[in-house]
This record gives C-alpha cells, sequence and structure tokens, in this order.
C-alpha cells in the first residue's frame, strides 16, 4: 500500500507541470540545481491511531522540539523541481527522554514565483529513521509543505517552511500502530547553481 | 547529476523507505509515549548508587539507605512524599563516624544498626554500631574485635539472629581473599570455617535449619553442624561459569532464593530441591546477569511473585508457581528500566529499588505482584 502512494505521488507529479499558472515566469531551467540547508521548531501535534480521524488522537506528551535538514533539487521544468532532503530533529517525552528522528525523503515541487518571492509547494515521500529510548523504527513518513523565499540575487533566496509530518508507524501488534502528526517551521538559505 | 538520474535516485530512496516502512514490526513507540506517566522526583540524587537499604520498621524514620553517605527516610506522608529527612528539603546523611566517610555496607541487628566504612581517600575503617535514639549516628568508636577492627568489610548480613560480616583481606598481589564471621552479640566475633576464600562471599541465609553461603559458583551449607562446618553442597551444581550473587530467605513466604549471573534464580521451599528459572536475554551483546531477589512481593492464584534485580536489564517478576520470568517492560522509566538494580526492599506494598548510579525507586504493587502505581525517583 505505501508503496502505491509513491508511484502516486510520481504520477501526478507531470500532472503539475502541465497545469501551467498565471505566476511569473521561471528564471530557471532544466539542469538547474538547488542546495537549502533549514533549520527551526519541530512541534508535535496529535498521535492517531493508524487508520482513526483527527478527533481519536491523542495528545502527543511531547514538547517543543527542533528540527535541521539539508535539501538538494533539481529542476525538471522551470517550475518543477525534485530532489531529497535528509535532516534530523528531536523532541522530549514527560520524564525527558528524546525521541530523535533521522528522515530520508524525496520530494517534488511545484514553484509559484512572484518576484521577488517564489513560493515552492512541496510533497515529500520516504522513510523516517526513529529512535526512543531503546527502540528504533523506520516509519513511513509523508510531509506535504510550503515554503515562502525571498529572492535576494539570482543565487540566493531566504524563507521560511511551513511542513506537515506525517509519520506512520505500522505494527505487527494489534492496537498498536499510530500515526504521529508533527509541524516543522524552519527558516531556510537556498542556493541556486 | 543529470535531471533523469536524480528522479531514478529519488524514486528510489521513496520506495526504499515505504517499502521499509511496511515491513517494520514492533512499531510501538508512539503508543509507548502516548502512555508514559511523569515519573516523580524526589529529593534524594538522582545518580547515587545504592549499597544497602534497610528497614528499621520503626518511625519516624523507617528506612535506611547506604549510598555512600547513610540517609534516613520517613514513612511516606499524606502527599506520598518520603523526606530524606525532611520532605521537600535536601537530604541531610547520618553523622558518619569521621568527616567523609563512606558507608559500603549496613544491616540492622537486634535494635542497633551496623555500618562497614571507608575514608573517603579509600583507607579502610571496620565496622561501626550506630547509637542514640532512635539509633542514626555512626559517630563513635569502631568494634574492637581484630576479626573486624579496621577490616575491609563488603558485607553484612543478619540470619538466625546472627551478625555476619564478610572481610576482605589483600593477597599481597592484585586480588584479595574473602572470610566469613559471625557474632551474636555484635561486638565479639568469631571466623567460621570460610577462611582464605578466593571468590567473594555473596549471601548469608538461615534456612529450614542450616545456614546457606554463597560464594562463586559455590553454595555451602553447615548441614545443622554450625558455623565451622562450612561445605559444599555437591548436589546443588550450576552451568559452568555461572556465579551466585547472594542469598534471600523469606521465613513468612518459606522460600530462600538465589540469583545467578547466567540470568538464573535458585529457589527452594525445603532445602533439598532447587528448581530454577532462567532468562536467556542480553544487553549490549551480554547475558543478563541477575543480582539481588526480593522477599515476596504478590501471592497471585498462579504462584508466589518475587523481584528479581538484574545488571543492566532493571527488574524481572518471577513467578515460582510456573517458573515464569518477565523483564520490567515500560521503557519509560529509563533509569530503572536499563538500571543495575543491586537491592530490593519490600515493605508490605511498597517497593524499593536500590540501582548502581541510577538511584533509589519506589512503586507500590498489588497482591498479584504487579506495579499498580508510577514509580516514585527518590
Amino acid at each position: 500500500m505505501c508503496a502505491i502512494v509513491v508511484l502516486f505521488v510520481c504520477t501526478v507529479t507531470p500532472l503539475f507541470a502541465a497545469e501551467g499558472s498565471g505566476n511569473s515566469p521561471s528564471q530557471y531551467t532544466l539542469g538547474d540545481q538547488t542546495m537549502s540547508i533549514n533549520a527551526g521548531l519541530f512541534i508535535p501535534l496529535f498521535l492517531l491511531p493508524t487508520g482513526t480521524w483527527l478527533l481519536a488522537g491523542s495528545p502527543p506528551q511531547l514538547s517543543l522540539g527542533g528540527v535541521g535538514s539539508l535539501s538538494w533539487a533539481a529542476y525538471v521544468a522551470p517550475q518543477i523541481r525534485i530532489g531529497a532532503e535528509i535532516g534530523g530533529s528531536f523532541t522530549f517525552s514527560p520524564n525527558m527522554n528524546a525521541l530523535l528522528m533521522l528522515p530520508i525523503i524525496a520530494k517534488a515541487s511545484y514553484v509559484f514565483t512572484l518576484y521577488p518571492f517564489e513560493i515552492p509547494v512541496t510533497l515529500g515521500v520516504g522513510m523516517n529513521i526513529i529512535s526512543y529510548v531503546d527502540q528504533h523504527y523506520f516509519d513511513f513518513l509523508l510531509r506535504p509543505g510550503a515554503s515562502v523565499y525571498y529572492i535576494f540575487n539570482s543565487s540566493w533566496s531566504f524563507g521560511l517552511n511551513v511542513n506537515y509530518w506525517i509519520d506512520m508507524q505500522f505494527s505487527s501488534k494489534s492496537g498498536m500502530s499510530r500515526t504521529g502528526n508533527f509541524l516543522e517551521t524552519s527558516l531556510s538559505a537556498l542556493y541556486h547553481y | 547529476m543529470k535531471p533523469r538520474s536524480a528522479f531514478l535516485l529519488i524514486i528510489t530512496l521513496a520506495l526504499i523507505g515505504a517499502l521499509s516502512a511496511c515491513t517494520a514490526d514492533g512499531g510501538s513507540i508512539y503508543a509507548t509515549i502516548e502512555t508514559e506517566q511523569k515519573i516523580n522526583v524526589s529529593t534524594l540524587s538522582q545518580t547515587i548508587t545504592v549499597l544497602d537499604l534497610v528497614n528499621t520498621f520503626s518511625t519516624p524514620f523507617r528506612y535506611l539507605v547506604a549510598a555512600g553517605a547513610v540517609y534516613k527516610g520517613r514513612v511516606p506522608n499524606t502527599d506520598n512524599e518520603i523526606g530524606w529527612p525532611t520532605p521537600k528539603k535536601d537530604p541531610v546523611a547520618v553523622s558518619p563516624p569521621a568527616k567523609g566517610a563512606l558507608c559500603l555496607a549496613l544491616t540492622k541487628f537486634g535494635s542497633d544498626f551496623y555500618g562497614a566504612f571507608f575514608t573517603s581517600d579509600g583507607s579502610t575503617m571496620g565496622l561501626y554500631k550506630s547509637v542514640g535514639a532512635p539509633g542514626y549516628s555512626f559517630a563513635v568508636a569502631p568494634i574492637a574485635d581484630p576479626l573486624v577492627a579496621g577490616k575491609q568489610i563488603c558485607l553484612l548480613q543478619v540470619a538466625n539472629n546472627t551478625l555476619f560480616a564478610v572481610v576482605a583481606t589483600s593477597d599481597g598481589t592484585s586480588g584479595f581473599t574473602f572470610e566469613l564471621v559471625y557474632s551474636t552479640d555484635g561486638s565479639s566475633f568469631t571466623a567460621t570455617n570460610l577462611t582464605n576464600v578466593k571468590d567473594l562471599i555473596t549471601g548469608v541465609g538461615f534456612f529450614a535449619g542450616n545456614y546457606y553461603i554463597t560464594a562463586g559458583s559455590t553454595l555451602y551449607s553447615d548441614s545443622g553442624a554450625g558455623l565451622n562446618s562450612l561445605a559444599p553442597i555437591t548436589a546443588f551444581s550450576i552451568d559452568s561459569g555461572d556465579e551466585l550473587r547472594g542469598i534471600t530467605v523469606d521465613d513468612v513466604a518459606g522460600y530462600i532464593l538465589i540469583p545467578s549471573s547466567n540470568g538464573d534464580v535458585y529457589w527452594s521451599t525445603n532445602g533439598t530441591a532447587w528448581p530454577k528459572a532462567g532468562t536467556s536475554d542480553e544487553i549490549n551483546g551480554h547475558q543478563v546477569a541477575f543480582l539481588t531477589v526480593s522477599t515476596r512481593v504478590g501471592v497471585p492464584a498462579s504462584g508466589d511473585v518475587f523481584l528479581v534485580g538484574a545488571d543492566g536489564a532493571g527488574y524481572y517478576t518471577l513467578n515460582t508457581g510456573n517458573g515464569d520470568l518477565s523483564r520490567f517492560s515500560d521503557v519509560t522509566v529509563t533509569g530503572l528500566y536499563a538500571g543495575a538494580v543491586r537491592r530490593i526492599l519490600v515493605d508490605g506494598s511498597t517497593v524499593f529499588m536500590g540501582a548502581a548510579g541510577t538511584g533509589l525507586w519506589r512503586a507500590t504493587f498489588d497482591p498479584a505482584g504487579e506495579v499498580n502505581s508510577t514509580w516514585i525517583h527518590e
């Protein structure tokens, strides 16, 4: 099922590209690449038993945390870039045990350009290596988000990311599967080359 | 990197992520956090190493904890606080026999308390008896008997109204030899026939009319012939390399229990048959070693329940009725879950666990031997 989600994302990406929009023409072309560094706050929202709806969620019992990441992407069309990201986040339980996450995701962005701003709308999919006390798992991570960048010059842009983490933790034990919901707000420096 | 290559890389990454997530088992981290209860923290240092726990069976100071310094704890108040000795205040140690002296072993014998001390620079000081009502100062002269005076005493235990001390003596090289001595009045000591023992003597007990002593892989007994006739019980055999780590006698429940370094617990209700239960759990690639066993903590329909302190694995629950031995599983109580529990004191439904380097823990247990409160990190 998870693989189906990935294939779906890959399938709809060209549809985004075909739609076009009324925003400003992009100054980037096929083959241009970007690197970005991001750091900010990691906000636990709620935990859902997998397959249930929002109101069935539990308080996360997790503190405000931190997040950081490095991201690379390449333009496959003037307004579409695809790439990969590796990052890390931390947050703490009531007994100050650290919940650590190491997401490795593939992502695709559609970039609206409203000069001097660019607004990438992004969907990331991948795995999240998660560690808590002596437990370690690979989760499936779905991460939609958006950013607003100020185009400083042709090489550098600076902005803010808001990403929603949907971290699916499947368990073979009955009733133990959960989906963690988190919000990332981070500052970003983006380099075009 | 060309966009086509990048696209393939990304698809690969996404598929790896999705498929690995789909095949993960367990996956209970969020469920664990969801139910995590905050540990109440008291005033003792959370990093002390507990060397001995003593129930005074009196008020207002019900408990003594030897952890270098000796602390006296009150009966829990209505807020379930103990206080060492005053709730919400910094702990105040019982006066040692000399400034900075550290207590290595502690026990109650008669109405007095006996402690083995050494100085802060490592010199041995011998054995001291507490003085003053209700008996919480060791600031007096040491026990003068030459068998213990100025000696390094590494274990104090009471069995059959007799005070036992294990005396360690340097063998002149890098090791020690050990000697078991005893006293019936607390002042004059007599040597047993266990002298110059190469293995650390780890436990003494009196059960079904016989004395039992553990040292290394050997279980000794006097077979009713007295403390000068201690001899190995040849019928009691353990695995090669296994070592016995102490003796607990529960006179009320009618058990003698012995933990071992190979993750086994041996017990007997008659001194003849020695069933055992064991675990093959490993911590960091090493077999879990057991350090101590409690007296009985619960009596479910399936049998008698005891708690077993483990090195680096918190504690296990032993049911002698069905031989079940299961590890404490609440990973959120980190200092206990991964701690080395050296001493366990059961006082009614209240259970204390003294760990090496991760402090003293307290909880209440129900009649079935299950924890029924949050843990308090004293």
